[in-house]
């Protein structure tokens, strides 16, 4: 962390999809935590610009807003107070060639608002793309009644970045911009003229995405694929590492023998099994990523809205449930695009209900174990189940939750494009971290504990370790829907982290760690395979894991994140029990 | 002919003549750049979900709740 005081700021200022972060990523190159500013905690992306001998300039990726007089999203209400209380900075403020119009309603908003800065560049992109979409700029025109002159520059092939660079690393003089008020459409008529364009092949294109039936036949076979390029490319990497992480392992127990078991244990089968998995969840970041930043992410919302409706979801939601398939975390935390107070609330909710990539480890396990023969059409009926789950769930919060709030969908649809790896990968990369910071923070803590309390006052198995009399105690409940005092606390564990699941099983059973064949063999032996089945359901409804908890507090409130825990948990009871009468006495 | 927006077909072009109430719903059409006198075209309408228009070379989907209380005046084709 570094001190703020000691930079200068200049922030990022922009309508959605004119090139901020492709200009924010090409101007600073890397990602900082500065941390909180003095009354201002920000939530947006900060690098900083090195400008050789000068003094270090912070740059504030502020998230795209069309307006700042009434801030409807969360991410839009993050730039109108950063621009508001913080007083001392430049603004960059990036206007879309082909979207002019737009943007200079923006400025003038910033120009009304009396939004205070120290300097105010304003930023031409996509020129390139004006003559395409029928727009002609007079630029001069511009300028000289605006008094202030514009920066062209391409962000995506880095044209003029550079030299753009030198002017922001310029010594500051102490004389301020200032823009005085003007009016749009004045400006408009006299500079700008909007000819109709041709239609273009991607007209042709949206007409088909968009649909309300074709589109969403073709995005669920673009999702199959997703999926199936991931396990193509993952899968092998993650056993690599699992490999090279039990060697590791091996050779630290060696190193100090009298912590083996801790370093096994709790370290490698723990952590490490963990991590193994960032590989799967990364690749699959990185293929949504290119999916939502080329523009195919905004027709899925579009042609998604008519069924999601049905559940009283936007079809914006689409996108933060679908990234819950990888991990909850970024999922909750990409309710953040959806407007309305309630529907984000509502998505939120029934984000730990989509199954993410670690309850998958847990289900393919299961599945292998017991149901080897029909392990996809098992599986296949799981995810239906929590799918179907969380959209009932949907419809159920959206009649408790009082607010009314008039649904407004509006999207602007972002013309295709090829966008940058470097963008991608630091996208996904944002969004994979969450992962990785739990696996360094809550799972490390749940293995070790795990470790403890099967380890201490007596090893495990001598039926007087903590957890086994913890298990013994929580058993009762866990009887009524068909399950042992040993699944009750791997259930326990899975709540630090869904991974952990398997984990505890191994040490419950005294299993060496790794030997995941003697596990199944064990299992099989002492589950029968409908108590399997029930486990699996309940594993896969009930509370999301400990860090998903953290993010729904922390994106909303304490109440809704109790209310979320205390919700699944119900739901799985119920849904077990349900199983558990189904499947034992009919 | 005034009509609303959701009963243009696909090519089909109007000019608002009238926005839903609703101050914050007002505000966020119109700095998206659907106001009043603005210059709207239907690039897919399926009859049923959103509906894709254009404005400004821009193209934007809108909920078929708000393109039923959005105004248009139809221009005829020529």
């Amino acid at each position: 962390m570094k001190r703020s005081e000691n930079f200068r700021v200049v922030c990022l200022v922009g309508t959605p999809n004119v090139g901020k972060s492709s200009l924010f990523s090409k101007l600073t190159g890397e990602y900082v935590d500065i941390g909180n500013w003095t009354g201002v905690t920000v939530e947006a992306k900060q690098g900083i610009i090195h400008c050789g001998s000068n003094k270090n300039t912070i740059l504030v990726d502020l998230p795209g807003t069309y307006s700042l007089r009434m801030p409807i999203s969360k991410e839009e209400r993050i730039t109108r107070d950063f621009l508001e209380k913080h007083e001392n900075k430049d603004i960059v403020f990036v206007i879309d060639a082909t979207a002019i119009k737009r943007g200079l309603k923006l400025l003038k908003e910033i120009v009304e608002l009396k939004i205070k800065y120290n300097k105010l560049y304003v930023v031409l992109t996509k020129m390139d793309l004006t003559k395409k979409a029928g727009i002609s700029i007079n630029l001069k025109g511009l300028e000289n009644t605006l008094g202030i002159n514009f920066f062209v520059l391409n962000p995506r092939t880095g044209e003029n970045v550079s030299e753009f660079k030198k002017i922001l690393c310029k010594k500051k003089d102490d004389k301020k911009t200032t823009l005085k008020n003007f009016e749009i459409h004045e400006l408009i008529k006299r500079f700008v003229k909007i000819t109709d364009r041709k239609s273009s092949l991607e007209d042709k294109i949206d007409v088909y995405l968009t649909h309300p039936v074709l589109g969403p036949i073709i995005s669920l076979l673009f999702f199959f694929l997703i999926f199936k390029i991931v396990f193509f490319v993952a899968t092998p990497i993650q056993r690599m590492l699992d490999l090279y992480f039990f060697k590791i392992g091996s050779y630290l127990s060696y190193l100090a023998p009298e912590y083996s078991s801790f370093i096994k244990d709790a370290l490698v089968f723990g952590v490490c099994s963990v991590l193994s998995f960032f590989p799967v969840i990364f690749v699959l970041f990185i293929l949504l990523s290119f999916l939502e930043d080329c523009g195919f992410m905004a027709r899925v919302s579009v042609s998604m809205e008519k069924i999601m409706r049905k559940f009283d979801l936007p079809g914006k939601s689409v996108i933060p449930l679908i990234l819950c398939f990888g991990c909850n975390v970024p999922g909750v935390l990409a309710t953040r695009c959806i407007e309305c107070k309630k529907e984000r609330k509502i998505t939120m909710m029934i984000n730990p209900l989509i199954p993410c990539s670690a309850r998958l480890v847990v289900i393919s396990f299961f599945v292998n174990t017991f149901f080897s023969s029909h392990k996809a059409v098992i599986a296949a009926l799981l995810y239906g189940l929590s799918l179907i789950l969380a959209l009932l769930s949907a419809v159920l919060f959206s009649k408790l939750l009082k607010e009314k709030e008039e649904s407004c969908f509006v999207m602007e649809l972002p013309h295709f494009n090829l966008p940058s790896i470097k963008i991608i990968v630091t996208h996904a990369w944002e969004r994979s971290k969450e992962f990785l910071k739990k696996a360094a923070t809550v799972i490390l803590f749940g293995s070790i504990l795990m470790w403890y309390l099967s380890t201490h006052p007596y090893e495990i198995g001598t039926g007087k370790s903590y957890i086994e009399r913890i298990g013994t105690a929580i058993a009762p409940i866990f009887k009524i829907i068909g399950l042992g005092w040993k699944d009750a606390v791997c259930l326990i564990f899975g709540i630090l982290a869904k991974e952990n699941i398997i984990a505890s099983y191994s040490i419950l059973y005294g299993i060496s760690s790794k030997n995941t064949s003697a596990l199944m063999e064990v299992l099989k032996k002492t589950m029968a395979w409908k108590n399997a089945l029930i486990f699996v359901t309940f594993a896969m409804i009930y509370i999301p894991c400990l860090a998903t908890i953290v993010a729904i507090k922390e994106e909303s409130d304490l109440k809704t994140a109790v209310l979320v825990t205390l919700y699944t948990i119900s739901l799985a009871f119920f849904v077990s029990f349900i199983l558990h009468v189904f499947l034992f006495t009919l | 002919m005034i009509v609303p927006l959701s009963s243009l077909k696909p090519g089909e072009t109007g000019i608002i003549e009238s926005l839903p109430g609703g101050r914050m719903l007002f505000l966020k059409l119109s700095s998206m750049g659907i106001e009043k006198n603005a210059k709207i075209k239907v690039i897919a309408n399926y009859g049923r979900g959103p509906i894709i228009i254009e404005i400004d070379n821009i193209k934007m989907a809108l909920g078929r709740g708000i393109c039923n209380k959005i105004w248009v005046k139809k221009i005829e084709e020529k």
